[in-house]
């Protein structure tokens, strides 16, 4: 009987299956196309297949993963269960007004997605609590009669409660609860005091809205996975990726629905941690660049960047998730001419239907693969086109007519620029999340992955002075991965207004203390031997209103922290004013309970040094404006241990293709990652 | 030099995304809540000429601004004269501004001895000192009453900043120690802009920048012209809108405005409109252009990014003197309610061009709050501005929005949390206005209902709004929203209305401030509209039963539905 740890991924086009087996630590992988109506037939068609393909039997899963779209999508399309919210009286509104921005400031026809409670189901009562904590008005019970009723004959699958500073005094929300527990069985009740205890009413009241709306969508979805899974002979209980990279098994997931919008892009940033901690690279860029987006994550010191100041739509997420940037360049990014006659690539897509012009499944409009196929980048009979051969005529025919012959370029120019501006889009991204927030990225590495990152990671490396890129292995897969290495994890935060030099430590202490005690109550089984507790704080000058997050030593007295808080100030916004009062404003912790990490194959030992076993074919590929240089090919699956490989040189595999350049030099390690150097350093 | 168009548009890019670092620094740093919860900020990247290369403007209303200011500064201080490590300072709104509050700092980018460009930013400041707090009192009648007037001067020189200047400065206003942490918000955002430029310039030369910078301006243009060509008829179109009164005299402004487009050109002339106040209400000659190049962004291309060379194909003319071109030393603080007005006449005018290019009347207002004293709690003087947004007018296809900022101003609100913890005031009400959106077959958004009450202290309410008596009527047939309302201890003995839209006025403590702010106005005639949107709307209570009927004569039956 083995071991299996299965993991499932689920995107808008593929769903992503991976498989490891425990003991030997070999590691599978295959897409299947989503099945956008129920994607649980998918993943179990998907499951089946990847268990037949390496001789398994279903029982054999020990543990299963999932990363979905499911509540990205519920959210965004606004395919959300009936759910009602009861808040102050005079505030029926804060929900739907938001902060009164509209999305677009200059396009008179933009719009704003719906709430996620329309109005009918927003009920108020009189009650109010002051900016002290104080009772101000004591809540009317009697007016809940009637809202019951309401609640009732509207037969909602959730309630949210949401009043005012709430989260300094929650009696209100709680005395609602308790009435309305026995008058609505079956009916998930949430309150704003628990889900997100921080200031600011609207940012609570849509995290306790969608909360309530969300729940139910994803219990039926989650339930009917794990029936397919049982069908498949799955045995144990199946976990769920959050937005944070930490897992919730799916039991839990009505606790913090929420924590799942962004479930799907976390993987990513979870796998480059992942594997840089097994290679000793704790410091990392992750670049997934797929058809039609990529995501950059940043990881220092082994863990992945966290924020709370997400968004979903023009909707915000105030719970920790993984900070990632996302933008439109991926294979499938179309280049274009505006009126003026100015080159442009992206955020529009071919994307995989009808895809770029040299699939030739009707796409007429030049993509960022079509000018890596005309650049010699990617090969006519690529490993990665599936046995397809792709049409360089039909590719070179669109970028000459649409693009090169109006702006007066040779084709091969007209490539290479549609190729720098992909590139520079995605520097872009990469600066964003490391020079703006005061880090260099020549301290880092650059993890290349997704069908298209590891032939554009050259250039981005080149630009920033990356001195080391690594292909990991299964590359164009490899985001699945993280599924496999996450911790459980759960988050808390409270509000704790104070100025720092008035800080009562044992006011501090106790607050820590409270959300040490609701974590082992939400963690049940899971709390106790080898849990990671991590304190942190928010803090900020008197005055100002975005808060810096930085990690809290449990000796750390108020002297440290602020002046932790002057050095991350300056590091980030290029002043600060050791003369000014900060202010301490929320408390936050985290807890990880470890699970064991598969251990990954790795070769026994390093037979390779001369790839030449495994060089497919030469040709003729363009790196820049030198012209073209005749470049071996090299099939990634025949490479192994210890082989090294000088640049020029093209590797491809049936997920990804690689480019060295000339002057890398790419080396083979024991778990088939390459890492990808300049001889002389960058 | 022969121009390579891939690296025209990786510089493209990658100048914009600078101006936006800078204004991250600036949003995130800055004290005033203008700043950092309203994004009430802009950063912008100039060629040595004063053109605008790159724009990070958070709200409309400074789009093109600075873009008049740093010629007239460059007059004053020519380019030989600039030294590594100045900052100029400077608020003068009659040479490109707004009013007195937005305060821009101006570094140059100097390589080798030679003059780049410039790196600089404008931010609204929460008080400037003048006669009322905010520095917004929409009832002054000449500059002077509204707060530190300052010309170009030199903040720092070579490095070294000038200590007197800022305590001349620090002494004048209400919140110096907010003023001071501001002021270093900006600097530190423009030396970003200036270092980033350095980098930039250090891979792509100097000769390739000039020659870039200058063509990015072109491509703009030609993009500008080929778009207005493309998309709108050819004609003169006029329209004309009233503000309901100055704050002082109560009788009605009218603004006039004709658009005549012509090939790829626009020509926007505002002869016709009233002559200046001796009130606030007056709109600065940069502010008036900066609502023109408002309205033809969004109407010709929302998306193109903001440069000088957008501009070029639009001229402005307006009578010096007049209600939207004061004279010194007219009054202008309340200008930002006029550039509003300006910007609904604009698109009343493109609508006559094409009314599926624009969408009906909006609430039309910023609705400015401020309430300004001392806060008994902790002894020190503050100052709560805010604006307040309403419905936004129905478009071809779409409802207006419920409760939005509209035109010229997109900020963010204080949440009700913030605002009590940081200031003497209890919200008491926060809610959109059922039956206050314009019927039609696209209905205007709903206006927003807020009631402040003020806790034990006396304090000075500054309202500068419009709206409250008057407003357009909708598109194609679609019928009007709400008026602006202000009531002040509203359902007591002692409930009174203001006759102006503009007020200044001391409160007690425990008094209210009631703010019902405008509904947009229809798109197409109310009997047009889909019965399921009109039940949708019942059900949801955003429209009465009563009104149902009166507006859509939606039957008895239907309505139990």
């Amino acid at each position: 009987m083995k071991s299996l740890r299965v993991a499932v991924d689920i995107g808008g086009t593929f769903t992503d299956v991976v498989l490891l087996e425990a003991a030997r630590g070999e590691f599978r992988a295959l897409k299947v196309p989503t099945t956008a109506g129920d994607p649980s037939i998918g993943a179990l068609e998907g499951i089946k297949a990847i268990l037949r393909d390496g001789g398994y039997e279903g029982g054999e899963i020990s543990y299963f993963c999932h990363g979905t779209t499911v509540g990205t999508n519920a959210v965004l399309e606004g395919k959300l269960a009936k759910a009602a919210l009861i808040t102050t009286r005079g505030f029926r509104d804060v929900l739907e007004i938001g902060r009164q921005r509209r999305p677009d400031q200059y396009n008179f026809f933009a719009v704003k997605l719906p709430p996620p409670i329309p109005r009918r189901l927003r009920y108020t009562v009189t009650e109010r609590v002051g900016s002290d904590g104080r009772i101000l008005t004591p809540l009317v019970e009697e007016e809940l009669g009637s809202v019951v009723k309401a609640l009732k004959r509207e037969g909602v699958k959730g309630v949210a409660i949401c009043f005012l500073f709430s989260f300094l005094n929650a009696t209100h929300e709680q005395r609602v609860r308790d009435l309305l527990r026995d008058a609505l069985p079956g009916v998930e009740i949430y309150l704003s005091s628990e889900v997100l205890p921080e200031n600011r009413e609207y940012e609570r009241s849509f995290t306790v809205a969608v909360s309530a709306a969300l729940a139910p969508v994803l219990t039926d979805y989650l339930a009917r996975l794990e029936k397919r899974l049982k069908e498949a002979g799955g045995a144990g209980e199946p976990s769920l990726m959050k937005s944070s990279g930490g897992i919730m098994p799916f039991s839990t997931v009505t606790r913090r629905p929420i924590e799942t919008i962004l479930s799907g892009p976390a993987a990513g940033a979870l796998a480059t941690a992942f594997m840089g901690r097994v290679i000793g690279r704790p410091n990392l860029i992750g670049l997934d660049m797929g058809g039609t987006s990529c995501d950059v994550s940043l990881i220092v010191g082994g863990e992945p960047l966290i924020t709370t100041e997400g968004r979903i739509g023009n909707f915000p997420l105030r719970h920790p998730l993984i900070d990632l940037r996302t933008i439109g360049a991926g294979g499938g990014s179309i280049a274009w001419l505006d009126l003026a006659g100015a080159l442009h690539v992206g955020p529009q897509s071919a994307g995989a239907e009808p895809g770029p012009v040299c699939y030739g499944r009707g796409g007429e409009l030049p993509t960022v693969t079509d000018a890596n196929l005309i650049a010699g980048r990617i090969g006519v009979g690529s490993l990665f086109a599936g046995g397809v051969t792709l049409q360089v005529e039909k590719a070179t025919a669109a970028l000459r007519e649409q693009i090169a012959v109006p702006l007066d370029m040779d084709l091969s120019r007209a490539a290479l620029g549609v190729l720098e501006i992909v590139n520079a889009n995605m520097v872009g991204a990469i600066r964003a999340l490391t020079v703006e927030r005061g880090h260099d990225p020549r301290e880092f590495a650059l993890m290349a992955f997704g069908g298209c990152g590891p032939l554009h990671a050259t250039f981005l490396a080149e630009e920033l002075g990356i001195p080391e890129i690594i292909v990991p292995v299964a590359a164009g897969v490899f985001s699945a991965l993280g599924l496999l290495a996450a911790d459980v994890r759960l988050d808390l935060s409270q509000a704790h207004l104070a100025l720092l030099d008035q800080v009562e430590p044992e006011m501090v202490e106790e607050g820590f203390r409270r959300l040490e005690a609701r974590a082992r109550d939400e963690l049940g089984d899971y709390s106790g031997e080898g849990q990671i507790l991590l304190r942190s704080v928010d803090l900020r000058y008197q005055g100002q209103s975005y808060e810096i997050t930085l990690p809290l030593p449990k000796e750390a007295g108020p002297g440290e922290m602020a002046g932790a808080f002057h050095d991350r100030h300056r590091q980030l916004y290029w002043w600060s004013d050791p003369r000014r009062a900060v202010e301490l404003v929320t408390l936050r912790l985290s807890v990880v309970v470890p699970l064991p990490r598969p251990p990954l194959s790795r070769a026994a030992e390093a037979r390779g040094g001369n790839p030449v076993r495994a060089l497919r074919a030469r040709r003729e590929v363009s790196f820049g404006d030198g012209g073209l240089v005749a470049t071996p090919v090299y099939d990634r699956s025949l490479l192994i241990w210890g082989d090294v490989l000088e640049g020029p040189a093209v590797v491809e595999s049936t997920d990804a293709t690689i480019l060295l350049v000339p002057g890398e030099q790419a080396v083979v390690d024991p778990f088939r990652n390459l890492c990808i150097t300049r001889r002389l350093g960058r | 030099m022969k121009l390579d168009p891939a690296t025209l548009e990786v510089l493209r890019n990658r100048l914009v995304t600078i101006a936006y670092e800078m204004g991250t620094v600036l949003k995130r740093t800055g004290y005033s809540p203008n700043i950092r919860e309203r994004e009430d900020c802009s950063c912008v990247l100039a060629d040595p000429a004063g053109q605008i290369i790159a724009q990070a403007e958070h709200i409309p209303g400074h789009l093109g601004m600075l873009a008049v200011a740093m010629p007239a500064l460059l007059q004053r201080l020519p380019p030989e004269v600039w030294e590594p490590g100045d900052v100029v300072i400077f608020n003068d709104p009659y040479v490109g501004g707004s009013h007195l509050p937005d305060i821009r700092l101006v570094v140059p980018i100097i390589v080798d001895g030679r003059l780049l460009g410039f790196a600089a930013n404008l931010a609204h400041h929460a008080d400037v000192g003048g006669m009322a707090p905010g520095s917004m009192p929409s009832t002054a009648t000449e500059i002077f009453q509204e707060g530190v007037f300052i010309p170009f001067v030199r903040l720092y020189r070579r490095g070294v900043q000038n200590e007197d200047l800022l305590r001349l400065f620090l002494q004048n206003v209400r919140t110096p120690e907010e003023r001071e942490g501001d002021l270093r918000a900006q600097l530190a955002a423009a030396q970003l802009g200036e270092r980033r430029i350095r980098e930039v310039v250090d891979k792509l030369g100097v000769d390739a920048w000039f020659a870039y910078g200058a063509e990015i301006l072109n491509s703009s243009e030609r993009l500008m012209r080929a778009k207005i060509a493309r998309l709108l008829p050819a004609g003169r179109y006029e329209a004309a809108m009233r503000i309901d009164d100055d704050g002082v005299d109560p009788t009605p402004i009218t603004i006039k405005a004709a658009v005549t487009v012509e090939g790829d050109a626009i020509q926007v002339d505002f002869t016709g409109s009233d002559p200046q106040r001796r009130s606030a209400v007056n709109c600065i000659w940069g502010f008036t252009v900066s609502a023109t190049y408002f309205v033809v962004k969004a109407v010709v291309d929302p998306a193109i990014p903001a440069n000088s060379g957008c501009y070029r194909p639009i001229t402005v003319n307006a009578p010096e003197g007049s209600v939207v071109r004061v004279r010194p030393p007219g009054a202008c603080a309340a200008g930002n309610e006029t550039w509003q007005r300006i910007a609904e006449v604009l698109i009343a005018a493109f609508a006559k061009a094409d009314p599926r290019l624009v969408k009906a009347p909006s609430h039309g207002c910023m609705n400015n709050v401020v309430f300004g004293g001392m806060d008994p709690r902790s002894g020190r003087l503050y100052t709560y501005y805010e604006t307040i947004g309403g419905g936004d007018g129905g478009r071809a296809g779409l409802d207006g929005m419920d409760g939005v900022h509209v035109l010229g101003t997109n900020t963010m609100n204080t949440p009700v949390e913030v605002i009590e913890s940081s200031f003497p005031l209890r919200v008491e009400a926060y809610e959109l206005i059922p039956d206050s959106g314009g019927a039609g077959a696209f209905r205007g958004g709903l206006g927003i209902k807020r009631v402040y009450r003020v806790l034990d202290h006396q304090t000075t309410l500054v309202i500068n709004s419009d709206w409250i008596r008057w407003k357009p009527e909708g598109l194609l047939g679609g019928e009007r929203g709400g008026l602006t309302r202000f009531v002040l201890d509203e359902g007591t003995d002692h409930e009174r209305v203001p006759p102006f839209c503009k007020f200044i006025v001391q409160l007690d403590a425990g008094s209210t401030l009631s703010v019902y702010t405008g509904g947009g106005n229809g798109y197409r005639p109310p009997r047009d509209r889909d019965p399921e949107a009109i039940l949708q709307d019942l059900r949801n209570d955003k429209i009465s039963p009563e009104a149902a009927r009166a507006h859509y004569g939606l039957a008895e039956a239907s309505l139990g539905a």
